[in-house]
């Protein structure tokens, strides 16, 4: 094994216990911890047995060299990541949308109510 | 909708009778042609009133004997006359809203006044101008007769409903810039020709006209604005020809010039947006607080002034009378001469995805002119915050069975507006937007 290998073994170990952790306490849903989990999986099984794994690929797609074939898969997978996270922004958007809309709706009720009060 | 006064026609619109005009008239002619007038003369005695009048000035006999033949015959016809279903119901819902309410008819007063008796209706009535009531230059269809009522009430005429079965209310109601609503299929009471004229809305019978009114009464008009303190000022000048202050909703979606003051000014609801959320966040507020407010109509209308209200009457008219549940304002299919190319292209490539999308083509995906009932604008769930909002719209209210109709309408493009709206890169947002939501 090279030097590389065992540092991304680590960080990739870390991460796992990291989101764990934070599934432990309960700021991620279930179904993310499972994404999470499978995806650092696949890059330990990656880091351990690069070469294989990216030979692997090579044959299968028929990429010039093995380390190529790896880059590939994993810019593809960046793009699903960057996937994801477009869709959590448009979450979070969406609630802000519903949060300024309660916002000007309830200050709009309260004034009508200020102004029915001034009247009676 | 700011509906301060309602005029209405009495026979063919809240009455019927079972003898119909055309016997009035032939009876009319025979009582004439014993007193030994000429055929000549008599003609077809169309109209019956007028008539009467070239009569009596060609032959030197005294109008008022003359007339007392009409009077009479009208006054028996009032006996077995009928109150239409819905006619009270329409009274006391327009009372009870502090609508006044008034009648003008071609008929006499004797006639009148024993028809209102007859069916308890007289109360309804802040004022009844009948053809005694005016000189015969100004009996309807000539316009003296509703000027005398709008002076009377000192109401201005876009604030005025005239409710009529015949084109002869119809004709003073456009000549002074009142609304016009017209009964189409009540037959008995019908005068006995037509005259073509057009309504603002048209509805079959008067039962009818009391849903079409409830709806009415209950009209919101949901203003988007985002940076538009130059044009919002003129945009709800005109609105409030027609709408009240309390149904006229500004959104002020974070402007950050004085949109929020100007509004304010007029005296309209103005909701405020603390941030920006764009058109789509800004209608979905709008909407949602109108729907709070007990809306039956929503309109929305945009601030930048390219629409007409004129157009947005049109636009309200087949959701209004119940023909439709959403209504859209065609750029396209009105005039689109001044619509600069590439918005027109722009269009063109929006249209195309909401119809993939909707499964129903429409026109004009991007109108910022459209008309809900509650019911549509309840089940359109807004998610698009941004300019795909249009298209959404169209494509929820396609998927929640709302029948969809296009009216035709121009588009005003100011050099400001044509700086603003969507361009040919929304619309790749659009799309592309429009394609995540169906992996949500």
């Amino acid at each position: 094994m090279y030097a590389v290998q065992y540092i991304a073994v680590i960080i990739i170990l870390a991460l796992m216990v990291y989101v764990l952790g934070k599934y432990g306490r309960k700021e991620l849903e279930w179904q993310d911890l499972v994404f999470w989990e499978a995806l650092l999986l696949i890059m330990l099984i990656v880091s351990l047995k690069p070469v294989e794994i990216s030979l692997t690929i090579k044959n299968i797609l028929g990429l010039g060299r093995g380390l190529d074939a790896l880059f590939v898969v994993s810019i593809g997978l960046s793009y699903l990541l960057l996937f994801r996270l477009y869709i959590a922004i448009d979450k979070a958007e969406r609630e802000i949308t519903e949060l300024t809309r309660q916002i000007a709706i309830e200050f709009q009720e309260i004034k009508e109510m200020l102004e029915k009060l001034e009247r009676d | 909708m700011d509906i301060q006064l309602v005029v209405f026609d009495l026979d063919g619109t809240l009455v019927g009778a079972s003898m119909g005009f055309d016997e009035v008239k032939e009876r009319l002619r025979g009582r004439l042609e014993k007193e030994g007038i000429s055929a000549e003369l008599i003609g077809d005695l169309t109209p019956m009133y007028e008539t009467l009048i070239e009569i009596s000035r060609a032959t030197g006999i005294d109008f008022e004997y003359l007339h007392s033949f009409l009077v009479e015959l009208e006054a028996e016809r009032a006996k077995d006359s009928y109150l239409f279903e819905g006619s009270r119901e329409l009274l006391e819902l327009l009372k009870e809203n502090g609508v006044k309410i008034a009648l003008m008819t071609r008929s006499s007063r004797k006639a009148t006044e024993y028809v209102l008796k007859k069916h308890g209706i007289e109360k309804f009535f802040d004022l009844i101008v009948t053809r005694d009531d005016v000189s015969p230059e100004d009996v309807k269809p000539n316009s003296g007769h509703l000027k005398v009522i709008l002076d009377h009430f000192d109401v201005s005429p876009t604030k005025t409903i005239v409710v009529g079965d015949h084109g002869y209310d119809l004709l003073p109601a456009r000549e002074l810039g009142c609304l016009s609503v017209l009964i189409t299929s009540n037959e008995s009471g019908r005068m006995s020709f037509k005259v073509d004229g057009d309504a603002n809305f048209e509805v079959a019978t008067i039962k009818e006209a009391l849903e079409l009114f409830k709806r009415l009464l209950k009209t919101y008009v949901v203003v988007p604005a985002y940076n538009e303190e130059k044009t919002i000022s003129n945009v709800l000048e005109s609105l409030l020809q027609y709408f009240r202050r309390d149904e006229i909703v500004v959104v002020n979606d974070g402007s950050n010039d004085g949109t929020r003051e100007v509004a304010r000014e007029k005296g309209v609801v103005v909701l405020t947006h603390l941030v920006n959320r764009g058109l789509g966040g800004a209608l979905g507020t709008g909407i949602k607080y109108a729907l709070l407010k007990g809306a039956e109509l929503i309109l929305t209308f945009d601030a930048d002034g390219q629409h007409l209200v004129d157009d947005a009457l049109r636009v309200m008219k087949p959701v209004a009378e119940g023909r439709a549940d959403f209504a859209v304002g065609s750029r396209l299919k009105g005039d689109i001469s001044e619509m600069p190319f590439v918005k027109r292209f722009g269009n063109f490539v929006l249209d195309f995805i909401t119809a993939v999308f909707a499964r129903k083509y429409v026109s004009d995906s991007q109108s910022g002119l459209r008309c809900f009932n509650k019911e549509c604008a309840s089940k359109i769930r807004i998610t698009c915050d941004r300019y795909a909002v249009s298209s959404e719209i169209i494509i929820e209210a396609s998927r929640n069975g709302c029948r969809i109709v296009e009216v035709p309408i121009k588009a005003v493009y100011t050099e400001y507006s044509k700086k603003k709206g969507t361009n040919v890169l929304e619309g790749v947002k659009i799309a592309f937007n429009l394609l995540l939501d169906k992996m949500r």
